[in-house]
């Protein structure tokens, strides 16, 4: 009688301490993924971002015509850039980047967007990219300058800067090329409003036509 | 259960070699191996820590710390749930991103692990084959679903590893699931 108490209150004293880290345990997991939003680092970096826009701290940019361009200033013009981050020598990702961006470029001067909407580029190898390689880079891509522009940074010390400001973590992959996690960034006055990815370009182009009103 | 397997002090020798090895892999001169390969961090550094964990029950203090507990861990249950919320935590591709990037939270996956290998080592001598069969083959089905996942997908869902690390890790997750269920079945089967 005596052991079929004890095990009964045992097996309720098993029952609350499976509970209670039962529910740690969801405590865990909705604070480190933003209340279930987000599993991924990318999809967290997306997220916070809806919540409050981001300001970027400022940077020294250069460009295929060796204009030396804050990023601050860069959208003096009113418009909204959608930016990305590259490197001129690459040719996995960025290829399909480059055919998003020309997809956006298209999309942008037959609705006659220029003066609302342009298009950045930067890249993130500013030793190798300097204004000849981003004139080459370019070409390949057939920019429209007056939409899309490609840049480099002027100071190579500020990569660090430029990628832990955007969120941008890049790896070394073989053959000396990199991978990165490569999306959309809306950027109007210096603050980054919104992050998509590279298959929601159509959306994005939506959200910077709002955002240029 | 895992008790009956070591037999000696060399074998405590054994697991402690293992505990440094799995340890050492976060430590600097080792640590860019799990800095530069998902493999390195998820299919040898977690399942190490956890091994090493499981076979940390066969020293007579870890024995006293189980009996101490043992009136809220019938069966072995608790332990089960603590160390299933712990591996499914170390699961998602935002904590393997962590902990590559951010010290504190590398120290609490390797101190986490050992702790679910800890319990779950425990856990299976306490525990009916059916109560194993439940966590064991949940969290097996889990990580072949992921595995699947890490194969299949175009996406790279850590942002420190690349894509092609993700998808080899993808095979090793499914190939470690596999060998889980037929090791326990073979355990069970032995009794």
């Amino acid at each position: 009688m005596r052991n079929h108490e004890n095990s009964s209150v045992e097996i309720i004293g098993t029952l609350c301490a499976t509970l209670i880290i039962l529910f740690l345990g969801i405590w865990l997991f909705l604070g480190s993924t933003l209340q279930g939003q987000a599993y991924t680092t990318e999809a967290l970096r997306q997220a916070e971002l809806n919540e409050n826009p981001k300001k970027i701290k400022s940077l020294i940019l250069v460009n295929s015509d060796q204009q030396i361009i804050e990023l601050a200033n860069l959208s003096k013009d009113q418009r909204v850039y959608i930016v990305d981050f590259m490197y001129t020598r690459c040719q996995t990702v960025c290829l399909s980047l480059g055919s998003v961006f020309q997809n956006l470029q298209a999309k942008i001067l037959a609705q006659g967007l220029e003066k609302k909407i342009g298009l950045a580029s930067i890249s993130f190898d500013p030793k190798n990219d300097d204004p000849q390689a981003l004139q080459r880079y370019e070409k390949r891509m057939q920019m429209q300058t007056d939409v899309w522009r490609a840049y480099s940074l002027q100071d190579a010390n500020q990569r660090d800067l430029l990628l832990n400001s955007f969120g941008i973590m890049v790896i070394p992959a073989p053959l000396d090329e990199f991978e990165h996690n490569a999306a959309l960034h809306l950027l109007k006055n210096n603050t980054l409003y919104r992050i998509f990815p590279l298959d929601d370009a159509d959306n994005a182009l939506l959200q910077a036509v709002g955002l240029s009103q | 259960m895992i008790r009956k397997l070591l037999k000696s002090d060399w074998q405590s020798i054994g697991v402690f070699f293992l505990l440094c090895v799995a340890v050492g892999l976060s430590i600097p001169p080792f640590r860019f191996l799990i800095e530069q390969s998902m493999m390195m961090q998820m299919v040898i550094q977690m399942p190490l820590l956890f091994i090493g964990g499981a076979f940390l029950n066969h020293f007579p203090r870890a024995k006293k710390i189980t009996q101490f507990v043992s009136p809220f861990n019938t069966f072995g249950l608790t332990g089960f749930m603590l160390a299933q919320i712990i591996l499914i935590y170390w699961m998602l591709p935002i904590s393997i991103d962590r902990a590559v990037v951010i010290p504190i939270y590398d120290i609490a996956k390797v101190i986490s692990m050992i702790i679910a290998g800890f319990w779950v080592g425990d856990a299976l001598e306490r525990s009916p084959p059916a109560l194993q069969l439940f966590f064991i083959g949940y969290f097996a089905a889990m990580m072949i679903w992921l595995g699947i996942y890490f194969i299949n997908s175009d996406l790279r869902l850590c942002n420190v590893y690349s894509l092609s690390s993700q998808y080899w890790t993808g095979y090793c997750l499914c190939f470690i699931s596999a060998a889980i269920v037929t090791f326990w079945s073979f355990l069970v089967l032995k009794k």
